[in-house]
């Protein structure tokens, strides 16, 4: 696709929570050994009357304030599993909150950790296809507020945080191809059971994030190599191709599983120590950061992979732009 | 397709959870080796997907295997340990 990244701002709400605060709700967990194996120092946590929204519009407004112009703005695709409302398009409430235009396409979309590469896609399949030139794609999650305090698989993992990007029509082929992927048999594995329709009435303990780690875990080591293998396939490029893989930024023990199985040598971006597991905008915050800190260059070929709860997960490669 | 005796496995097991020689079992597991938290779970089943150089992460039943006995079993019904050694 004649695509590009042009410019991507993110927000991490200032509450933040280390080893510390985690052990001091929970005096038998052995911290320093969590920290150890997922990597994950510190997360952030958005106030209590702090939404998914709320930081999705702080994330945006960034890009503003680097001198995007709202009127240039096409579509708004927000990304989100914790949207104000369950009947309600969060990207709506968000196009009013950043005075876009009113002929702006909004809309969400409801996946975690593969979602930024599914909008990607799909934003880049609407400007292909003419109903727009620039548009953002905003990772937003607030996955705090569905889990306990005393919740040893899920705390020391997710983080809170929004990532906006902006998307527009390039002159050269620098977006794609594309892997994409569903197994929902998976759906049980990683959920807040009574968030919608169904289990409507069911207690309080069902309203929490459940993980069944293990299922996951072995979800993940069976679809993201493949997903990677397919994506060089389907490219017709090898790992020595691709100047940076940018992984969904799990944790440290799922990232490293994943690299010894494929054997890439010390081509990928790790930022979990610092943000946490951030869901959909894992991805887009290790971009920014990787820019930032040197690793990316005009030119270079990445590869980014996302996947997750659903089981969802998605693939694709960018040739990264002036940004 | 790779085959290790179950010699092999506990070996794996042991390492992964840094435990000491003869403190695993094939009466061990989760209920009685503190290590063997859900994250030392996670580690057993990355260890042992390398060791069967990745023929274990499509054998969904492995997540559910929280003992040395659970995933012998297993490994046997999928044809992945040798008994002739």
């Amino acid at each position: 696709m004649n695509i590009e990244i042009k410019a991507i701002e993110y927000y991490l709400p200032l509450r933040t929570e280390d080893g510390k605060t985690l052990t001091g709700d929970n005096p038998d967990w052995r911290i320093a050994e969590i920290e150890q194996k997922t990597g994950i120092l510190t997360r952030h946590v958005a106030a209590i009357d702090q939404t998914a929204t709320d930081i999705a519009a702080l994330a945006a407004e960034k890009l503003f304030v680097s001198g995007i112009e709202k009127e240039e703005i096409d579509f708004l695709i927000l990304i989100t599993q914790s949207p104000d409302y369950v009947l309600l398009t969060s990207a709506c409430i968000l196009q009013d909150t950043l005075g876009l235009k009113k002929s702006c396409i909004a809309f969400d979309i409801n996946l975690g950790c593969s979602g930024f590469v599914y909008g990607l896609a799909i934003g880049g399949a609407l400007c292909e296809s003419g109903f727009g030139k620039n548009g953002l794609v905003i990772c937003s999650e607030t996955y705090s507020k569905y889990i306990d305090k005393s919740d040893r698989v899920c705390r020391p993992l997710f983080s809170d945080a929004a990532a906006a990007t902006l998307l527009g029509s390039a002159t050269s082929d620098n977006l794609g191809p594309f892997e994409l992927g569903t197994d929902g048999s998976g759906f049980s594995d990683l959920i807040v059971r009574s968030s919608g329709a169904r289990n409507a009435n069911k207690n309080s303990e069902e309203r929490r994030l459940f993980m069944d780690g293990a299922k996951v875990f072995m979800f993940t080591m069976d679809a993201v190599p493949q997903c990677v293998m397919n994506l060089l396939k389907k490219s017709q490029k090898t790992i020595d191709d691709i100047d940076l893989f940018v992984f969904h930024q799990a944790n440290k023990m799922v990232i490293y599983n994943i690299i010894d199985k494929l054997k890439i040598p010390k081509k990928i971006f790790l930022n979990s120590h610092r943000v946490g597991n951030t869901v959909s905008a894992s991805i887009p915050i290790a971009l920014k950061d990787a820019l930032q800190q040197g690793c990316l260059k005009k030119g270079d070929q990445i590869m980014l992979i996302g996947f997750g709860v659903g089981y969802s997960w998605g693939g694709c490669l960018i040739r990264w732009g002036d940004m | 397709m790779i085959k290790v005796t179950e010699q092999e496995v506990l070996e794996v097991i042991r390492n992964t959870l840094s435990l000491q020689k003869d403190t695993l079992t094939i009466e061990s597991g989760a209920h009685n080796i503190e290590a063997w938290d859900s994250l030392g779970h996670l580690g057993i089943l990355s260890a042992l997907d390398k060791l069967f150089n990745g023929e274990i992460a499509p054998i969904k039943e492995v997540a559910a295997a929280d003992s040395v006995s659970k995933i012998l079993q297993l490994l046997d019904k999928h044809s992945l340990i040798d008994t002739k050694k």
